[in-house]
């Protein structure tokens, strides 16, 4: 059952990669063509302004967002050509823990935020090897001697003020 | 000759330093599985506002030789190259460690290395003024031109879908659009957002698309003892060569380095593809070719020779044309922006007192990784530092030094943004190189572009009326049709 299911899920994310991938690109085409349209004409008539290059990208990603559909209608359902099945727990773990310490570091300053963050990457990594105290500490240890590290180089090498 | 003068500032105990520092940073991160090169220049990236241009530029140029060398360490003890360009050291140099003979495999890829090296930056100092004296006329349309070649030739070589490469480096010419227009003073694509009127800074979007996504597909694998590597004695490392060499000869290094350098002139080529022809071409020429891949000297010494000679090779078109032919190239090309200096053909004329310190860095570099043969020991040990401690010690010197090259929020926001971009782009095979040279070189080439349409009154034919300008339109597709006919056979 569990197989069924993980199965199911490889031929969900294998289907039509294409296909959602040229929407994605046709929005954001879409989401940057509609910028090109508040820029200013150019001085004369005959000379490129600030919309010139951008229209031709535009005119570019629109092409490939087309070519990627039809590539996806053509190819049909259940193949794509990325393999994009993978565990996405973690990427998305670390991407919360990054967030949360952008907002933090500004807030409660480099130390706390930076000793908090970089153990619990730490923590991400050395969870693999074995799931006991002992990772913990060595996580707790990562994460202070790569807050002291980052600080040494950027606060006493560089003399840089940290948050 | 007056290249030469480089080497005059740099034997220098003061300047010195950064070339042993970066060339030994260089080879940790080409060492250590997971870690490159490009990831170490990006990191220096933020240090270097801090840096005098001098150092700045020796220690990059360190992390790149030491980079390109690096990966060979790890490819001959543990097979696991630590830079894809060492694929090929490691069909020779593994057996060779299987049969107890590790330290003379070392020992091979290490004088390899350095003699290649050195050949390479040899090539490039003689080689480098002349080009930039041949270009030093382009005006706008040929510098168009160059630029849209380098664009084209990275996403023809780039690997899998066509399609997706010119994708990934429209999304990197439309990021570079963010920000103020480069001919008049209004913002362009701000969406509502009035801090991206300073666009998107070009440390945030390096660190962002090699060191965030970077730490992001690093989680998503499985980690575990990757094996450690033996201990090797230093004498068995240098005696058994000194035996070889003779046999040998120099001019396999020689033939191998011409080789890594002429793949290292051509944008989007790079290091894998200079083993793997020196590689053939050594095997060809043996008079024992059913040795290679079961612990073959020679294949090992092509290899290296080829892909450390790549580096002087790359540099010829980023110093005297402006453009940059990889990723490490590419970000050298932000080092180079960040100091002030515009990389192209005047820049190795007017800039002389740069540019040869940089060139002897290269060449010191190589004697640095040569002399370092004695840390090999110490390389083994240090190659199988925790992952945990590895990525939570880039995570922050990253996200830190974004903040720190801008001085805004905002910009460690754009950082993370473009990192989780950088990721599910790697996970749907979108290559990064011709994403990152679209970032970098997209200003240039809209800058280009607009000057020459000026001059035409807005005609495009001033790209087919101009000889050279016609010239470099045909060698374009010379080199598109080669690398897809390549790519096709392959």
């Amino acid at each position: 059952m569990e197989m069924e299911r993980h199965t199911g899920r490889r031929v969900l994310l294998h289907l039509n990669t294409e296909i959602i991938e040229g929407i994605v690109l046709l929005a954001l085409t879409g989401l940057y063509f509609r910028g090109t349209r508040s820029l200013p004409p150019p001085f004369t008539g005959d000379e490129p302004g600030p919309a010139y290059l951008p229209l031709w990208l535009t005119g570019i990603a629109f092409a490939c967002a087309i070519a990627l559909l039809i590539k996806g209608i053509r190819r049909g359902g259940g193949s794509g050509s990325a393999d994009l099945s993978g565990n996405y727990r973690k990427p998305l773990v670390t991407v919360v823990l990054t967030v949360a310490y952008v907002a933090a570091l500004f807030r409660v300053g480099y130390w706390i935020s930076t000793l908090a963050y970089t153990t619990l990457i730490a923590l991400e990594f050395e969870y693999d090897r074995s799931r006991s105290m002992r990772t913990c500490l060595y996580a707790i240890a990562f994460g202070a001697g790569s807050t002291l590290i980052t600080y040494t180089l950027y606060a006493i090498m560089l003399g840089i003020r940290l948050p | 000759m007056q290249l030469l003068s480089g080497f005059g500032v740099m034997l220098v105990p003061s300047r010195l330093v950064y070339v042993v520092l970066g060339t030994f940073m260089g080879v940790l991160f080409g060492a250590i599985p997971g870690l490159t090169a490009t990831l170490g220049i990006a990191l220096l990236l933020p240090f270097t506002f801090a840096m005098d241009t001098v150092p700045a530029l020796a220690m990059a140029m360190g992390i790149y030789a030491g980079g390109m060398y690096g990966g060979s360490l790890t490819a001959i003890t543990i097979r696991i190259p630590g830079a894809p360009c060492a694929a090929m050291t490691m069909l020779d140099g593994y057996p060779l460690m299987r049969r107890g003979q590790g330290g003379r495999a070392i020992g091979h890829a290490t004088f390899a290395s350095a003699l290649g090296g050195m050949v390479g930056t040899i090539v490039l100092m003689f080689f480098a003024p002349q080009v930039a004296r041949l270009t030093i006329n382009f005006r706008s349309p040929e510098r168009l031109l160059l630029v849209f070649m380098a664009l084209a030739v990275v996403v023809a070589a780039s690997r899998g879908s066509l399609l997706k490469g010119i994708i990934a480096a429209v999304l990197g010419m439309m990021i570079a659009t963010i920000g103020v227009d480069p001919m008049l003073p209004r913002s362009r694509f701000t969406f509502g957002f009035p801090l991206l009127a300073r666009g998107v800074g070009l440390i945030p979007a390096i660190i962002g698309l090699f060191a965030i996504s970077e730490i992001l597909c690093q989680t998503e694998e499985r980690h575990g003892d990757a094996g450690r590597p033996p201990w090797i004695r230093l004498r068995d490392v240098i005696l058994p060569v000194i035996r070889d060499m003779k046999q040998v000869g120099w001019w396999l290094y020689v033939k191998s380095a011409l080789i890594g350098v002429g793949i290292g002139a051509l944008p989007g080529a790079g290091g894998t593809m200079a083993s793997f022809l020196a590689y053939g071409e050594a095997k060809r020429s043996s008079r024992h070719p059913e040795e290679f891949g079961n612990g073959a000297v020679e294949g090992l010494i092509a290899s290296e020779a080829a892909n450390n000679a790549v580096c002087g090779g790359a540099i010829i078109p980023l110093v005297t044309l402006g453009i940059p032919g990889d990723t490490v190239t590419a970000i050298m090309f932000g080092v180079l922006l960040i100091q002030g200096l515009i990389p192209g053909p005047d820049l190795i004329i007017s800039r002389l007192d740069v540019m040869a310190p940089m060139f002897a860095s290269l060449f010191l570099a190589k004697i640095a990784i040569m002399l370092g043969i004695v840390l090999t020991p110490l390389y083994l040990r240090i190659v199988t530092l925790r992952e945990g401690f590895l990525y939570s010690l880039i995570a922050a010197i990253s996200l830190v030094g974004a903040f720190v090259a801008e001085c805004s929020v905002f910009q460690v926001w754009l950082t993370v943004f473009l990192g989780i971009l950088g990721y599910v782009l790697r996970k749907a095979d979108y290559p990064a190189v011709p994403l990152a040279m679209g970032f970098v070189l997209g200003p240039l080439f809209e800058q280009y572009l607009r000057r020459s349409l000026s001059l035409s009154h807005g005609s495009l034919s001033i790209f087919v009326t101009r000889p050279m300008s016609l010239a470099l339109i045909v060698l374009t597709c010379v080199f598109i049709w080669l690398l897809r006919r390549g790519q096709l056979e392959r």
